[in-house]
């Protein structure tokens, strides 16, 4: 079980020995729309502070949407309903490879700082799209049963690239699909990514209460985060599969 | 016979599928409304603490999470024989209260409202929230997301998160909140009134001021004479935190009032071959069918239903609105001279908002009590725990958990009545009523035709699932039409 669940996980990316690159249990408030708003999550920096390249930004300085390099990894499902739990899987392994200093370190120097934030949410539709307020990027990790590739298979897409169907959350049945409540979000002033990525295990759903995932979905957790890996690892991402 | 397929229903958590046959004639003869069970829950749960039960439940469900939660800890209150001190049940309803205030916001501006805001016939793409916003301005829709932002802001100070609360436990909470937290708590809450003011009125302005939707909201089409359901408080007012449940008849008049431990001597269950989900009903009336009539032990727990049931709102501006709605749908009293009841399920739409109003006053009424910063918010169990029930109106109907524990508290029997499961035969009856009012032999069946279909049980806002699970994700409405051979005449398929 993965409870506590849904306090995010903050990684920021700092030069090796400035100081720690990762801040386990920080936890941010739910986004706000307002512009200047206190709680906005992921950004270390305030807009327009200074960003030398590889250099830190100063500790404490205020969170500000938008800002460049913002990232949310979301892992989505329901922890306790089989293989429909893989999204929180694959982000418990994005949060492993975090805390391994050797991915910051293999990051170029000159790339832009990054602020990672990871989550495990059971949302769709408005309160997902909430959730993405103020960050620059997203990568949203689900389960699909499409039944047209084996279980375990692991894909990449944009958003707006998903296929019809098989979702499991992507489309909350009862608010708004993700991609409507994005533009809703966005014709009401919101900073939200432009175009989230998502990381699909294709998985087979059953209605039936557990805590484990079948063994073809479990064996799939360690490429899927590994795409996680690689796409926000790249300032401008090109699809993938595997 | 012809028969249709909707399958699924579009924008339900959870995947229902709803088959209409057809006669000779081409006139609806009957209608099935189907929905998986998640299994295993209970399996799930024996062996696990009690005490687990209020963060683990609140996973069972992405819509109501707070609900379960909610249900959950005072189930495990009553496991342990213990009662959570004043304050803790006041930092309990207040959390309860700004959910409810989410919730039924979220449905009426993105799941009921556009089906009145942007019209019943309107292509299915336009029916959404986003088609709303269109219609009536992006202000509104800066409003909406502003309502649920102070809901879940209040859910996170009490709750410790923002959406699967977490600080319910038995005997009470495990925290408390400072004056500073009250104080912004109070102001969210007074927004939050006026709110719930401008959603009425526009309400009024849009469907009852509308000729054709006053018609709808009155007519027929959409009504059920069945039993009605809801907690009250001891002046038989609504409550969605605790209370009795209180049982009215058709015409109005009082049936029962039952503390909630006893639900298992009012409400049975019946199994029906064609589904795995049971359809719950008054166990003194019993079981007569899917039709409604004084006979008929089917009953509603909703928003209609919990207005039916009380005597009236506890707050006063929402108590005011409680009076003007059952001057408008049901100026005949009952027999006993108390109000009567509305039976038209559209108007379960006005009710929802009447309950938002009285959730944002409530709210105020909450953070503005001299207790709700006090630090007595728990009672530590001592007795031997046993068994417990525990019961509030989740915003879909009447939430009961029901859990047996041994000596050290592990359980070992676990149930649950979710709320929409109490609506599953008035669900079906109302989905037929509506089919066979709109399909008629020989005529094209729109989707125009069909969404009125699904505006029945829309207006029940039901939530099968009751998990967070809702596949397939683009949730297609496709509708089968089979010949009396049983080929398929035609395929239509829309995407929401």
């Amino acid at each position: 079980m993965h409870e506590p669940d849904v306090g995010a996980v903050t990684g920021r990316r700092v030069p090796p020995g400035v100081g720690a690159s990762f801040a386990p249990g920080a936890r941010f408030a739910p986004a706000s729309f307002a512009p200047g708003a206190s709680r906005a999550p992921g950004a270390p920096c305030a807009p327009g502070a200074s960003r030398a390249p590889g250099a830190p930004c100063a500790p404490g300085a205020s969170r500000a949407p938008g800002a460049p390099g913002s990232i949310l990894v979301v892992g989505l499902g329901n922890p306790i309903l089989g293989d429909d739990a893989v999204g929180w899987h694959v982000a418990d392994a994005v949060e492993a490879r975090l805390r391994d200093g050797r991915w910051w370190a293999a990051l170029e120097p000159d790339e832009p700082v990054i602020a990672l934030d990871v989550e495990r949410l059971s949302l769709g539709g408005l309160r997902l799209m909430e959730r993405l307020i103020g960050y620059e990027r997203a990568v949203i990790v689900d389960a699909l049963e499409t039944g047209d590739e084996p279980p375990g298979t692991v894909r990449s897409f944009r958003l707006e690239e998903l296929p019809e169907r098989g979702w499991a959350r992507l489309a909350s049945a009862h608010d708004a699909s993700l991609a409507a409540a994005l533009d809703l979000g966005r014709s009401l002033g919101a900073a939200l990514p432009v175009s989230p990525w998502v990381v699909a295990v294709e998985a087979r759903l059953r209605d039936t209460f557990s805590d484990e995932l079948s063994p073809e979905v479990a064996a799939a957790v360690a490429r899927a985060a590994d795409q996680v890996m690689a796409l926000v690892s790249r300032s401008e991402e090109q699809p993938c599969t595997s | 016979m012809e028969r249709i397929t909707i399958d699924p229903v579009t924008r339900l958590e959870g995947h229902g599928k709803i088959e209409i046959f057809l006669d000779e004639r081409g006139d609806v003869a009957n209608t099935y409304f189907q929905i998986p069970e998640l299994r295993g829950f209970e399996r799930f749960c024996v062996g696990r603490p009690v005490e687990e039960m209020p963060t683990l439940t609140n996973r069972i469900c992405g819509v109501c999470p707070e609900a379960h939660h909610m249900a959950a800890a005072k189930a495990a209150d009553a496991v342990y024989h213990v009662t959570p001190p004043r304050p803790a049940r006041l930092l309990r309803e207040l959390l309860y209260s700004a959910f409810y205030f989410t919730d039924h916001t979220t449905h009426f501006y993105a799941l009921g409202g556009p089906d009145f805001v942007v019209g019943p016939d309107a292509p299915v793409s336009e029916r959404s929230i986003l088609g709303v916003v269109r219609k009536v301005g992006l202000e509104v829709g800066g409003r909406v997301i502003q309502a649920r932002r102070s809901g879940h802001r209040v859910i996170e100070i009490i709750g410790g998160r923002g959406v699967h609360p977490a600080t319910a436990v038995p005997g009470g909470m495990t925290k408390s909140i400072s004056e500073d937290e009250r104080a912004e708590i109070a102001g969210l809450a007074r927004w939050a009134i006026g709110f719930a003011q401008g959603s009425l009125e526009l309400f009024d302005e849009v469907v009852m001021g509308n000729p054709a939707y006053r018609e709808l909201l009155t007519g027929e089409e959409y009504t059920d004479r069945t039993y009605y359901m809801g907690l009250v408080d001891a002046e038989r007012r609504v409550n969605f935190y605790d209370g009795q449940v209180r049982v009215v008849r058709p015409d109005g008049d009082p049936f029962g009032q039952y503390d909630p431990a006893d639900y298992r001597d009012w409400v049975a269950e019946r199994v029906e071959p064609w589904t795995y989900l049971k359809f719950p009903y008054l166990r003194q009336v019993g079981w007569k069918g899917f039709v409604d009539g004084v006979d008929s032990g089917v009953y509603v727990a909703s928003p209609l239903a919990r207005l039916n049931a009380a005597d009236g709102m506890a707050t006063p501006l929402a108590q005011a609105e409680f009076e003007r709605y059952f001057a408008t749908l049901a100026a005949q009293p009952a027999p006993s001279g108390r109000h009567g009841v509305v039976h038209n399920r559209l108007a379960t739409h006005w009710a929802r908002l009447i309950e938002l109003l009285y959730a944002a006053e409530r709210m105020l009424e909450l953070a503005t009590d001299p207790e709700i910063t006090s630090d007595d918010v728990r009672a530590v169990p001592t007795e031997t725990p046993t068994e417990g029930v525990g019961t509030v109106e989740a915003p879909r109907g009447t939430l009961t958990h029901h859990y047996r524990t041994d000596e050290r508290g592990i359980l070992t029997a676990v149930n649950l009545i979710v709320g929409t499961t109490n609506n599953y035969a008035p669900i079906s009856m109302s989905v037929r009523r509506a089919a066979q009012a709109f399909i008629h032999g020989g005529e094209v069946v729109t989707d125009g035709l069909l969404n009125r279909v699904e505006m029945a049980f829309r207006s029940y806002d039901p939530c099968f699932g009751c998990a967070t699970h809702s596949l397939p994700g683009q949730m297609p409405l496709q509708v089968t039409i089979h010949g009396a051979d049983g080929a398929i005449l035609d395929v239509l398929r829309q995407h929401c």
